[in-house]
């Protein structure tokens, strides 16, 4: 039954900009099935990190979105493409405390310029691609049996 | 209460009993019950004993197991620690020392009141959280929440505050100081807690509650229902209201411990929250998982709806029991007690911070290639199905049920649905289950038959 076809999990879920009352749920179901698999509980930890920052990225900034979420036996990757303003300055925008975020959304707890920075760290590879008034792009890949983190050589995550 | 398997559940399903009606295959909020051969069993690995389906359970099949007066005959000399909620079941004219005086002449030897102890938990829960860098801490009085946690939530037992209740506190002080006292062994010294929920018997079934010296130090749990009767039958005796009772010094500020909000309010702070249901608990856990919560200091948690005035085994109903308590607040003062009081118990009340292990779900496979061949192959499984979740194959759902078929627990045939795609089809906007586009990808569409589109046309067949 291990052909390499069967071992790839495969999820698509839709992301509506805007959406605060739903706001985490693919979160929530990306983590459902981590726990189901059995995946360590500091790889979901990481996982639904990543997935809830970029979630709520997408929600306070953006229009609409798709993430495709897939599990192979080494490792968990979210691919995040959405239709959005996207990112002037990314360099900027990957400074911890920089943020855009207006007062309500500060009021929601959000918006303390953590969210990319904070994905790019719990995360092992982490590239991200945006084209302003189109929209970004984001890969995240959280490999499950822990190799040392690709983009950040002092490797303190894993 | 014999009890011997590792998980130590405080709910025992007797399938002689059991209908098989579902009440509560669909209540359980962990899916931990199946119904196999017309009758409800438990997953050990998934009850967290929340008591919701000793709750709605219509043939006394869902047994909590709780001690009965029988079995404390085999101590010497029992000491009764009441819940709080003891308090508030009772006429407003039948106060706290009352009841513990007749506490004793229903047989035990020595009473406790929990109020004192309320106020050296809260002091300890006060400091700690001054020096505390994890936030939220939660709060680990009800045993539901933290078997939650251990099962679900496990990266989250760090935020558990490693501080006893005011229940361990008594029976850990009590038991040496009456040892002392009369000579008598601790074997002989039974120290029973009166419960308003069978889950405080997890303390006991999973050794949880020690001493210092790793003692047991709770030895029974009796429930507040089993012990009314008894009460009820002196309260009612004239002669009683005029026989002395004995002093106790109830503190009313430590009274509001017994009530849900009732430790937030102890604490003055604003940053604290009380949270009750396990479906509500489950969306917070959630939320402090995504680190949602950072600038909450304290989540009392408490699995049933009101606190332990809620509980499965209390007579009366919470809100009439909440507002017996704030009276009996009132009664007493609600003035927090000047630090310079000495504290009734010595400041013995930090946990090992290890007490709480993990005790996670089985995966789906401990082979992680197998078990995401499996995954794979359940979501292929639950697309075949009606995804009405009618419980009649047994599981709670089609998705545990693709589950159950996976694992070869069930086969496909056993879904044994009614073809549902008819009455779709009358839907304002006809749509065959097999073409629906992604959105039920987007796995919103786990229980599809809740959206208000549905419930409307459904609804307008059936006029």
């Amino acid at each position: 039954m291990n052909n390499e076809q069967s071992l790839i999990y495969n999820q698509l879920f839709e992301i509506k900009g805007g959406n605060f009352i739903d706001a985490g749920s693919a979160s929530v179901n990306v983590k459902k099935t981590l726990k189901l698999i059995g995946i360590p509980s500091e790889i979901i930890y990481r996982v639904s990190i990543c997935c809830y920052e970029a979630e709520m990225n997408i929600i306070m900034y953006a229009y609409r979105a798709t993430l495709d979420f897939s599990i192979t036996p080494d490792k968990v990757v979210l691919k995040f493409n959405d239709e959005g303003p996207g990112i002037k300055d990314i360099e900027l925008a990957m400074k911890e405390g920089y943020s855009t975020a207006t007062s309500e959304m500060r009021e929601m707890g959000f918006g303390a310029g953590m969210g990319l920075p904070n994905i790019k760290m719990n995360s092992d590879e982490f590239y991200i691609e945006s084209e302003e008034n189109k929209g970004t792009k984001l890969f995240i890949g959280i490999f499950i049996d822990r190799k040392p983190n690709n983009h950040d050589k002092s490797g303190e995550i894993t | 209460m014999e009890n011997t398997d590792k998980y130590g559940h405080s709910i025992y399903f007797d399938s002689e009993k059991c209908i098989g009606d579902m009440a509560c295959l669909k209540v359980c909020p962990t899916e931990a019950i199946r119904i196999r051969n017309k009758v409800a069993v438990m997953l050990k690995d998934k009850c967290i004993d929340c008591g919701e389906c000793v709750k709605v359970c219509r043939s006394e099949a869902i047994v909590p197991l709780t001690n009965t007066f029988k079995d404390f005959s085999k101590f010497k000399y029992t000491v009764a620690i009441p819940s709080i909620t003891l308090y508030t079941q009772f006429e407003k004219n039948i106060k706290p020392p009352q009841i513990l005086s007749l506490l004793k002449k229903i047989g035990f030897d020595e009473v406790f009141d929990l109020s004192q102890a309320s106020i050296t938990v809260y002091r300890s829960i006060e400091k700690y959280l001054q020096s505390s860098n994890v936030k939220p801490l939660i709060s680990p009085f009800c045993p539901t929440v933290v078997r939650l946690i251990q099962t679900k939530y496990p990266e989250l037992l760090s935020h558990l505050l490693p501080i006893i209740s005011p229940l361990e506190l008594i029976a850990s002080v009590v038991k040496s100081q009456i040892s002392k006292r009369t000579g008598l062994k601790n074997e002989e010294i039974g120290i029973i807690y009166i419960t308003p929920c069978p889950s405080k018997t997890i303390l006991i079934l999973q050794k949880l509650a020690y001493t210092n010296q790793g003692k047991p130090c709770i030895d029974g749990a009796i429930p507040i229902s089993e012990i009314y009767p008894l009460l009820m039958r002196l309260v009612n005796q004239p002669v009683t209201h005029t026989t002395q009772c004995e002093h106790y010094d109830i503190n009313g500020f430590g009274l509001k411990y017994g009530s849900l909000g009732g430790l937030t309010s102890m604490l003055e702070n604003d940053n604290c929250i009380a949270v009750s249901g396990v479906n509500n608990i489950i969306y917070i856990l959630e939320d402090i998982e995504r680190g949602k919560l950072r600038n909450v200091d304290l989540v009392d948690m408490h699995a049933c709806m009101e606190g332990c005035l809620g509980g499965t085994m209390v007579v009366e109903n919470a809100y009439i029991a909440r507002s017996r308590l704030n009276a009996l607040i009132r009664y007493y003062g609600d003035k927090k007690p000047p630090i310079g009081k000495k504290d009734y118990y010595e400041n013995r009340n930090i946990y090992d911070e290890n007490i709480y292990k993990p005790q996670p779900i089985k995966p789906i496979d401990i082979n992680i290639r197998n078990a995401i061949a499996k995954v794979v192959k359940q979501k292929e499984i639950y697309k075949q199905l009606p995804q009405i979740n009618c419980g009649a194959c047994g599981c709670p759902s089609c998705l545990v049920f693709a589950e159950e078929v996976v694992q070869g627990i069930l086969k496909l045939e056993n879904c044994v649905a009614p073809d549902f795609t008819k009455v779709k089809s009358l839907d304002s906007s006809p749509q065959p289950r097999e073409q629906q586009p992604k959105k039920k990808e987007a796995e919103k569409t786990e229980d599809p038959g809740d959206t208000p589109l549905n419930n409307i046309s459904l609804y307008s067949i059936n006029h």
